[in-house]
């Protein structure tokens, strides 16, 4: 048979092309992060309301005001945390006006929503998307806030801890576990 | 035609051209990488098939080059004349340097690097790419789990259109930022822009040398969801504030990142310590001692300079660091060559066969050797 260099490199080329690889579109799925999964020492606490969450062990569950879904105690190194859980219908102020609320009680100037926007972190729970917000006061040790904000359907549910500074440091990673546990009771 | 083509790719003269042109790219993409950066140089004189010299003039890239190298190679070993006794010290050489070759190809082709980021008590069980990026949707309304569809690098090229009808959607990529200045926006949006860039434009501004110190972002119009969701989305890598849209009643995020490539063990950062050099803040040495996981197994180990974890192909140095107030994280460049052993092997071949043609033609060296001096 006779070939000549026409069929050569339409032979190459259909070699070459075919290797190309073109499903580039992936789909995958990961488990959703279940921390009592992982760690015996956190329980799963529930109450009346229609969210559950796994908090740590050392936390103590305490009566807290009526407009609190739950009030815990953080314990620290450096002194006792408090902790609260509310929920409150529609958007209740949006996120700049609660931030500048928290940073006045710890006694700072309140910040565009620009710049909360830049501080803010977006993280994923069972309930969806939230932003988690820390503030401190450097001339005041004593107070810091760490802060959740979870927008859903047709509420909006705080998650607030006011401790000292020292006591967010420590408490920081427990403070978000929490947050990524809160699901709806299923 | 056959024969003609076939003397004119096993010719001696193509090797020898073809590694004068690769000394003339190293010389000129080693300068580039002043101008350019070590990345985009790297892709320019060494990854491309085809580049334009100054813009205008096209000259063959290293790939060609050393494609037409291992043509040229190959074919030569089909010489009838180069299959006899005497030269098997030259065949050995022949396959020696094709087997580097080979390797090379495989390294282009196969391999893949990136970064894996720890922060102290976390657990990472994937690696970041360094330059490719990938768009991902996520699907946050499953029970127990999050599914991720992800589009990569070749599709998220402006003016393409991507269609994926297992969630109904049809993205047009507008605009595909190097790297991205925010601002913010004067006037109101039209209805037509969504979340993020309701508030905010992304617009180019000059690219950093260093890749890596880029920040990318991602323009695109989503047609097809059937609701409110439809318009036009704007990401950037890093971004905090995702957006999270309807699509058939399921919630989703987006999200514009390096492209993932997941591992199948997991490693988990105890501790992570630096040495400084006296009394300055520049780092002399540091380690990360870790948790390599695999099948909930956990086994120590440590990572220091210049003693990488080498485990399932993947090769874990110790790059960098990362210190925040709250926390340290380690950086760790994360390597999978596939044609690693290559090098090695194709080496000891080559001075096997250089040996071996030494002995075969020192007898007739010697004798011509006695002839002259006679």
């Amino acid at each position: 048979m006779k070939l000549n260099i026409q069929y050569i490199i339409i032979i190459l080329s259909v070699i070459f092309f075919s290797c190309e690889n073109d499903k580039h579109i992936r789909v995958y799925k990961i488990k959703k992060q279940m921390p009592q999964e992982k760690e015996e020492r956190k329980i799963t606490s529930k109450t009346n309301s229609e969210f559950e969450w796994v908090a740590p062990k050392e936390w103590k569950e305490v009566q807290g005001h009526s407009m609190r879904i739950v009030s815990f105690e953080v314990p620290s190194a450096t002194g006792l945390g408090d902790l609260s859980i509310t929920s409150f219908s529609g958007a209740s102020g949006g996120i700049q006006a609660n931030v500048n609320r928290w940073e006045n009680q710890i006694g700072l100037s309140p910040s565009s929503l620009e710049k909360i926007n830049k501080i803010s972190e977006s993280r994923v729970s069972k309930l969806g998307k939230y932003e988690v917000f820390e503030l401190v006061n450097l001339e005041n040790q004593n107070s810091a806030i760490i802060a959740s904000i979870f927008k859903l359907k047709e509420t909006t549910l705080f998650v607030k801890l006011s401790i000292n500074v020292a006591g967010l440091k420590t408490s920081r990673n427990q403070f978000i576990n929490f947050c990524d546990s809160i699901g709806f009771i299923k | 035609m056959l024969k003609i083509l076939y003397n004119f790719i096993s010719s001696p003269k193509i090797f020898v051209y073809t590694v004068l042109w690769l000394m003339i790219l190293v010389f000129f993409g080693t300068l580039a990488q002043k101008d350019i950066g070590l990345y985009a140089s790297q892709m320019k004189y060494f990854s491309s098939y085809i580049f334009l010299f100054y813009d205008y003039i096209p000259l063959p890239g290293g790939r060609i080059t050393l494609l037409l190298m291992t043509l040229n190679l190959s074919s030569s070993l089909f010489r009838k004349t180069l299959w006899k006794i005497k030269k098997i010290g030259v065949i050995i050489l022949h396959i020696g340097g094709l087997l580097l070759l080979l390797g090379g190809g495989v390294t282009a082709i196969f391999s893949s690097e990136g970064n894996m980021v720890i922060e102290e008590g976390g657990k990472v069980n994937y690696t970041d790419d360094y330059h490719r990026m990938e768009l991902c949707f996520v699907n946050l309304s499953l029970q127990d789990s999050l599914e991720y569809t992800v589009f990569d690098e070749e599709l998220l090229v402006e003016g393409n259109t991507i269609s994926y009808d297992k969630i109904g959607l049809e993205i047009d990529i507008i605009s595909r930022i190097k790297n991205t200045r925010i601002q913010n926006r004067i006037t109101e949006a039209d209805s037509v822009y969504k979340g993020f860039l309701k508030q905010f434009v992304l617009l180019p501004k000059e690219p950093e040398k260093e890749n890596t110190q880029n920040r990318p972002s991602l323009i695109f119009r989503i047609r097809g969801s059937e609701n409110n969701a439809d318009g036009i989305y704007g990401l950037f890598l890093g971004q905090k504030d995702l957006d999270i849209f309807n699509f058939k009643n399921e919630k989703y995020f987006s999200e514009f990142r390096k492209e993932r490539t997941y591992l199948p063990f997991s490693i988990e950062l105890l501790d992570f310590k630096k040495v400084l050099h006296p009394g300055t803040q520049v780092a002399k040495s540091f380690s990360s001692e870790i948790n390599l996981i695999e099948n909930q197994i956990p086994r120590r180990v440590l990572i220091q300079m210049n003693e990488p974890l080498r485990h399932m192909g993947y090769t874990f140095f110790q790059a960098s660091f990362i210190e925040e107030l709250k926390s340290e994280s380690t950086v760790l460049a994360v390597v999978k060559n596939y044609g690693r052993l290559f090098p090695y092997i194709s080496s000891i071949i080559m001075s096997a066969g250089l040996l071996v043609h030494l002995i075969i033609n020192l007898p007739k060296m010697i004798k011509k050797n006695n002839v002259t001096k006679a």
